[in-house]
C-alpha cells in the first residue's frame, strides 16, 4: 500500500490546554453582545421612562399633582383633594395658619373660658392637625399634642389654675378627676334615689318599684349627644305623685275634688281651691251643716264654712304638702300675702347654682355624650345613685369609671380629643369675624324659658328637643 | 461577590450606624406628638441621609466603567454597595416612619422593595452559583465565547465523523479569528501556503474515502444518527428534542452506549470522542442557564435602580415644594 492510499490515523481527542486556549477569540468583546447590550439600554431607558413619565405629573395635566399626595386629605376637606393650592398656598414652606384661618376661626387655647393659663408658645395648626392621614375626622388630634405641654404643664404655661398640672396619658391615677366631684349641687329639692331604687322590688301605690333610670332621665331627641333631658314634675313625677297636689283636708269635695296647680305662684293655688270648694258649696249648699272633721259643731253659715276649709287646705297643702319636695325661702310665711315662697328650682340641666337659672354643667372642660354610651348601663358608671339618699350628692362617676374602658384600648376612644376640645369655641367666628354665637343666634328660635340673653350653646345642646334651629348648622 | 471575612468591618459599621440610627429614630418617634413623618426635621435627616448612600450606590455603575479609577478597588465599592444599600433601606423606611405612603412615595417603596429584594436575591446568587458551576461545569468557557466554543466543537465533531462517513456535505463558512494561546505563525508566505496545502490534502483525503472501514450500511446509520441527533445538539441553539436527549451526562452516556451496541467496535474511538464533545456542549449549555441565572437580576436591579434615582429627585423636589 502507498503512503497516499494508507487511511488516515485517527487522532483521539486531547484537551490540553493550549488547545482550549486556542478556541478562545481574543477580540470577543468587540463583537456585539445581545445581552450586554439590552442592559444598557434598559439602564437608560427606564430612567428615561420614569423622567418623562413624570412631567405631566409635575405639570398637574389632568390633576395629575395628586400622585405626589401624602394620601386622601380628610373628610371635611375632601372637595379640596383636587385643588392642592387652597391649603398649600406658598412655595417650599408647611401649610401657613392663613390657610386654615381663610375658613377656620381656630379661637384660642385655653378650651374653656373659665381658664386663665397661657401657652408659653401657640402652635400652628399644622402642628396638631395632620392632614393626609387617610378619610377621617381631622380634629381628632393625637394625645402627644396635648400631653407635650400638658405632661409638665408649669414648664409649658403661665397663670395655670389647674390643680394637675401632669397629664401624660388617660389611665386611673394619671388623669384627675372630675372636678364636679368636689363641688356642690343646692337644689332646693329633697329626692331620695334610693326610695325610687331600692334594692328589693316592692309596690307602693299600685307602683312597681325599683324605677329604672330611664323612667325620670331622657335624653333629647335632637341633641347630638343626647343630653339629658331636665327632670320635670309634670313629665316625670306627677303620674306618681299626684296626690301630693291634693287639698280636700275634710274629704268634702266628692267627685269635685281637683288636685292643686303644680305652680309656684301661691295667689294661683289660692284662687283654684277657693273656686273649688265654691262650686261644691254651690252644687251642694247643705255642706256647711256637717260638722268638718274631727268638730262635733257645724260652722255658723257658708260664709265661714268656706272661710276654714280653703284656710285649713292651704295649710294642709303650704304646710305639708308641698314641703315633701320643696323647700321654703326664709320661713313658711315669709312670702306676700302671708303665704310661703318655694325657692326656684327652674329645670336646670347641669348644676343647680343659685342665681344662675340655666344652671352649669357639671363638666366643664370636657364634653360628655350620653348618646355615644347608650348601650352601657346606667348603674355601670353611676353606681352611687341606688344608695343616694340626699338631693346633694354627688352622682358624677370617678375617673376610674372612664378609664375602666377608655384606657388602654389602643383605639381612638382612649384619646384627649374624645372629650376635651382645644379651641374656645365659644369664641368661634365665621370668615367674616362675625361670632358664630350671634350667627346661630340670629336664625333661631328658643321655645325654652324665656330669657333676654341669647341661648348659650350649652343650652343648645342640651336643650335639642325644645330648641329649634333656623338654617344655621 | 463572595460574602467572606473582609465584609466584617462593613456589616460591623453598618450595624453600629443602623443602631445608631434606631435608637435616634425611637426617641424621635417616642417625643413626636403626631408620630414620625417625612416631612419633620429628624424625617428630612433620614431621608437626606438615604438618598446620599443611594446616590453612592448608584455610582458604582461609573465605577466599574472606569475600572484604572483611583477611587479605590471595585471590590470595595461592591462591599460598600452591599452594606450600605442595606443600611439605606432601613434610613429610607425611617424616613417613611415605616408606613409604605401613597402615590409617587408608594411606588418609589415598591421600586426601592423590589432593588433590595433583587439585589439581595442577586447576591445570594453570586455566594452559591458560582460553587455550584464548578461542580456541575468542569468544561467551562468565557460566557461570551460559548457559541464560539459551540461552533468549533460543531467542527470538530463533522471532522471526527468524517473518518466513518467520509464527507458529510456540510459546508459552514470558517471564522476567522485571533486565537488565543499560541498559533503557528509562519513569516514567509511560501511556507504558510504550503503548510495550508497540506492541510487541504488531508481534508480532501478524509472527505473523499472513509478512513476507518465499518461498511456502508453503519456508515449510513453512523451518519443518520449523527446529522438527526448528534449535530444540532451542536448548536447555539439546541432544540428541544436533542436537549431533552442530552440533558443529563448519564442520558448523553446511555445514548452513545446505545451507538456502540449497533456500530463496529472500529468505530468506537470515534463515538467516544463524539460523546466527550456532546458532555462538553451540555456543559456549556448549563452554563448558559447558570451565568443567565447569575446575572439575569441585574437587568431588574441596574434599571430600576436608575428611574428610582429620576423619581426620588422628583419627590424631593415636589415634596418640599409642598
Amino acid at each position: 500500500m502507498s503512503k497516499e492510499d494508507k487511511p488516515l490515523d485517527y487522532q483521539r481527542r486531547i484537551l490540553d490546554t493550549k488547545g482550549v486556549a486556542q478556541r478562545v477569540d481574543l477580540d470577543y468583546l468587540k463583537r456585539p453582545n445581545r445581552f450586554r447590550d439590552l442592559r444598557h439600554m434598559l439602564t437608560w431607558l427606564a430612567p428615561a421612562v420614569a423622567a418623562a413619565a413624570s412631567i405631566p405629573f409635575i405639570l398637574g395635566i389632568g390633576g395629575g399633582e395628586k400622585v405626589f399626595s401624602n394620601g386622601p386629605v380628610s373628610r371635611s376637606h375632601a372637595i379640596f383633594e383636587n385643588n392642592c393650592g387652597a391649603c398649600h398656598a406658598s412655595l417650599f414652606s408647611s401649610v401657613a395658619d392663613a390657610s386654615c384661618k381663610n375658613c377656620h376661626d381656630g379661637p384660642p387655647h385655653p378650651a374653656k373660658s373659665i381658664d386663665t393659663g397661657k401657652l408659653s408658645s401657640e402652635p400652628r395648626c399644622a402642628q396638631c392637625h395632620l392632614e393626609h392621614q387617610g378619610r377621617g375626622i381631622m380634629a381628632e388630634v393625637k394625645d402627644g399634642n396635648c400631653t407635650s405641654c400638658h405632661g409638665n404643664l408649669l414648664l409649658n404655661g403661665s397663670g395655670i389654675k389647674l390643680a394637675s398640672t401632669r397629664v401624660t396619658t388617660f389611665a386611673e391615677g394619671k388623669h384627675p378627676d372630675f372636678p364636679a366631684l368636689k363641688k356642690i349641687d343646692a337644689r332646693p329639692l329633697k329626692l331620695n334615689h334610693a326610695v325610687h331604687m331600692p334594692l328589693q322590688p316592692k309596690t307602693i301605690r299600685n307602683m312597681k318599684l325599683p324605677m329604672k333610670c330611664g323612667d325620670c332621665h331622657t335624653t333629647g331627641l335632637n341633641s347630638p349627644k343626647g343630653d339629658l333631658m331636665p327632670v320635670t314634675f309634670d313629665r316625670h313625677c306627677m303620674s306618681c305623685h299626684k296626690r301630693e297636689l291634693e287639698f280636700d283636708v275634710y274629704q268634702v269635695l266628692g267627685a269635685l275634688s281637683a288636685p292643686s296647680p303644680h305652680t309656684k305662684d301661691p295667689e294661683t293655688i289660692h284662687a283654684h281651691i277657693l273656686a273649688t270648694y265654691e262650686k261644691a258649696l254651690a252644687a251642694n249648699p247643705s255642706l256647711p251643716e256637717r260638722p268638718l272633721g274631727r268638730e262635733f259643731v257645724p260652722t255658723s253659715n257658708p260664709s265661714a264654712w268656706l272661710d276654714k276649709v280653703v284656710h285649713d287646705s292651704e295649710s294642709f297643702l303650704f304646710d305639708r304638702k308641698c314641703q315633701y319636695c320643696h323647700e321654703y325661702e326664709s320661713g313658711s310665711a315669709g312670702g306676700s300675702n302671708g303665704y310661703p315662697v318655694v325657692r326656684k328650682t327652674a329645670p336646670v340641666l347641669g348644676r343647680f347654682v343659685s342665681g344662675n337659672p340655666q344652671g352649669e354643667p357639671w363638666l366643664t372642660r370636657g364634653e360628655f355624650s350620653h348618646r355615644a354610651h347608650r348601650a352601657v348601663d346606667c348603674a355601670s358608671c353611676h353606681s352611687a345613685a341606688k344608695t343616694s339618699t340626699k338631693t346633694g350628692d354627688i352622682l358624677i362617676p370617678k375617673m376610674a369609671d372612664c378609664t375602666a374602658c377608655h384606657s388602654g384600648s389602643g383605639t381612638h376612644l382612649d384619646n384627649c380629643s374624645q372629650c376635651h376640645l382645644y379651641h374656645n369655641k365659644s369664641k368661634e367666628s365665621d370668615k367674616d369675624r362675625r361670632p358664630v354665637r350671634e350667627l346661630v343666634g340670629s336664625a333661631t328660635k328658643f321655645t325654652g324659658s324665656e330669657s333676654s340673653t341669647l341661648p348659650s350653646r350649652y343650652q343648645r345642646e342640651r336643650l335639642g328637643a325644645e330648641y329649634v334651629t333656623g338654617g344655621h348648622p | 461577590m463572595i460574602v467572606d471575612s473582609t465584609h466584617r468591618s462593613w456589616i460591623l459599621g453598618c450595624t453600629a450606624v443602623a443602631m445608631a440610627g434606631t435608637a435616634g429614630y425611637l426617641g424621635y418617634a417616642w417625643l413626636s406628638a403626631n408620630g414620625p413623618s417625612g416631612g419633620s426635621i429628624p424625617g428630612l435627616i433620614f431621608a437626606s441621609a438615604g438618598t446620599g448612600l443611594i446616590v453612592f450606590e448608584c455610582l458604582l455603575s461609573l465605577r466599574k466603567k472606569y475600572p484604572a479609577s483611583p477611587l479605590g478597588r471595585v471590590s470595595w465599592w461592591l462591599r460598600a454597595h452591599v452594606w450600605l444599600g442595606l443600611l439605606s433601606l432601613l434610613l429610607i423606611l425611617m424616613h417613611s416612619g415605616f408606613s409604605w405612603g401613597h402615590g409617587l412615595a408608594a411606588l418609589l417603596m415598591w421600586l426601592f422593595a423590589i432593588i433590595t429584594v433583587s439585589g439581595i436575591f442577586g447576591l445570594v446568587l453570586q455566594n452559591w452559583l458560582p460553587r455550584r458551576m464548578m461542580e456541575l461545569v468542569r468544561r467551562e468557557a468565557l460566557y461570551d465565547q460559548i457559541p464560539m466554543v459551540v461552533w468549533q466543537l460543531r467542527m470538530e465533531a463533522d471532522e471526527r465523523v468524517e473518518f466513518l462517513t467520509a464527507d458529510l456535505g456540510m459546508l459552514e463558512d470558517l471564522t476567522e479569528f485571533v486565537r488565543a494561546g499560541g498559533v503557528k505563525q509562519y513569516f514567509d508566505p511560501a511556507q504558510k501556503a504550503g503548510a495550508a496545502e497540506k492541510q487541504q490534502v488531508f481534508v480532501d483525503k478524509r472527505k473523499a474515502v472513509r478512513q476507518i472501514d465499518i461498511g456502508d450500511e453503519a456508515a449510513g446509520a453512523m451518519r443518520a444518527h449523527y446529522l438527526e441527533e448528534v449535530r444540532p445538539f451542536l448548536f447555539e441553539k439546541t432544540t428541544p428534542y436533542t436537549s431533552k436527549l442530552f440533558a443529563t451526562a448519564d442520558k448523553g452516556a446511555a445514548y452513545f452506549s446505545h451507538l456502540k451496541t449497533i456500530l463496529p467496535v472500529a468505530a468506537h474511538d470515534v463515538l467516544a470522542d463524539l460523546e466527550a464533545i456532546c458532555e462538553e456542549r451540555r456543559q456549556l449549555a448549563v452554563q448558559s442557564t447558570l451565568h443567565a441565572w447569575l446575572h439575569g437580576w441585574l437587568y431588574v436591579h441596574v434599571p430600576l435602580s436608575m428611574a428610582f434615582l429620576v423619581l426620588t429627585a422628583v419627590h424631593a423636589v415636589i415634596s418640599l415644594r409642598y
